[in-house]
């Protein structure tokens, strides 16, 4: 479960990226209307999925970090996570909140209104859209850096800790 | 002895027009006052107009004389979303450039009930005239120095053409705009 969760969120937030470097230029339009208005529903569904694998992690705790890391590698390891996490928790309610203070209500999928959380406010819009668009490049640094990690304990440290995290089907026979 | 009497009886006047007997009455500037929600992708989406007019003329004795006359900026429109604004005032949705105005004026008002009336006029938006009948409440405040009025009328912006060409699609830009009067008069001198 904790597994599949964290494949879905990959293939999400990478559309996220997709989405929203295409949509950010576009002009004042239906297309922009469209593109950020499935940006802003996979933002929230990402979010949603999120806490949902926070609290499985919290019921079936992950397994521990092989042994023979050091304390600072521990160390990164666990602030890594904590950092991503925390990003793709925070920047979907800044997606949230610019949107509101845009004076647009975020609709999910053309299904159901969000509340607003904010009143409109140019000024508060800039403030979450620059945190938004920076808090962007910090997540895609940091994914950048778990994906690098995942192979260093693939190929550098042989330590299983990347394959634990694949599908059954993924890999070699003798494995499974 | 002459300009006191004509004070005396301006302000007799000033004080009868507050009582709601036959006046004209203009409005109090203030924020939000004459607001609409239009819709996108379902989800509502609310502006205002920061500039407009209004003359507002009620007689008691003669309900023929009523007359009720908005005029808006439409260049005044405020979503809160600049890049909208601009857009609103493309030729796709109220081309001000050619159309700064929109104005309505009435043809005729009939009291439903105290403090309660439905006016009939002339709505012009875009260059299109359509005749348009709007239920209003019209309440003094209870220092009486003020008079609310609250309309509120749902318009289709296909009717004025508003809302072309990539914008036309209802499922993304909603067909009914509500049109929110919340204006507090005052007697006009």
């Amino acid at each position: 479960m904790a597994q599949l969760l964290h494949w879905v969120i990959v293939l999400l937030v990478l559309s996220q990226f997709v989405v929203g470097f295409y949509a950010q230029p576009l002009p004042v339009g239906i297309e922009r209307l469209k593109m950020l208005t499935f940006h802003k529903s996979v933002g929230i569904t990402v979010f949603a999925l999120v806490v949902l694998r926070l609290l499985w992690r919290w019921y079936t705790p992950a397994p521990k970090l092989p042994a023979g890391m050091k304390p600072i590698e521990r160390f990164g390891a666990h602030f890594s996570h904590v950092a991503l996490y925390g990003l793709l928790l925070t920047l979907p309610i800044l997606g949230w909140l610019t949107s509101n203070a845009s004076n647009l209500t975020v609709r999910w999928f053309y299904l159901f209104n969000l509340p607003n959380l904010v009143e409109p406010d140019r000024g508060i819009a800039r403030i979450t859209k620059d945190l938004h668009d920076a808090g962007a490049w910090c997540l895609l640094a940091l994914v950048c850096l778990h994906v690098a990690a995942a192979f260093w304990h693939e190929w550098v440290r042989k330590d299983g800790v990347l394959r634990r995290m694949l599908p059954l089907w993924m890999l070699p026979l003798e494995d499974r | 002895m002459k300009t006191s009497l004509l004070l005396i009886s301006s302000c007799m006047a000033l004080a009868w027009s507050v009582g709601a007997s036959a006046a004209c009455w203009k409005p109090v500037p203030s924020p939000k006052s004459l607001t609409f929600t239009a819709s996108q992708g379902g989800a509502p989406f609310p502006g205002e107009f920061k500039n407009y007019t209004a003359s507002l003329c009620l007689d008691d004795k003669d309900p023929a004389k009523d007359s009720l006359r908005v005029d808006v900026d439409l260049n005044s429109v405020d979503t809160g979303l600049d890049e909208m604004d601009g857009a609103l005032k493309t030729d796709d949705f109220f081309d001000t450039a050619k159309y700064p105005k929109g104005s309505f004026v009435s043809d005729s008002m009939k009291q439903v009930s105290p403090g309660h009336y439905t006016v009939t006029g002339k709505l012009t938006l875009k260059g299109v005239t359509k005749v348009i009948t709007v239920p209003f409440t019209w309440v003094p405040s209870k220092d009486g120095k003020q008079v609310r009025l609250d309309a509120k009328t749902t318009l289709q912006r296909r009717d004025y053409g508003i809302g072309k060409g990539q914008w036309d699609d209802p499922q993304y830009v909603g067909l009914g705009v509500d049109v929110i009067f919340a204006i507090n008069f005052v007697p006009a001198p």
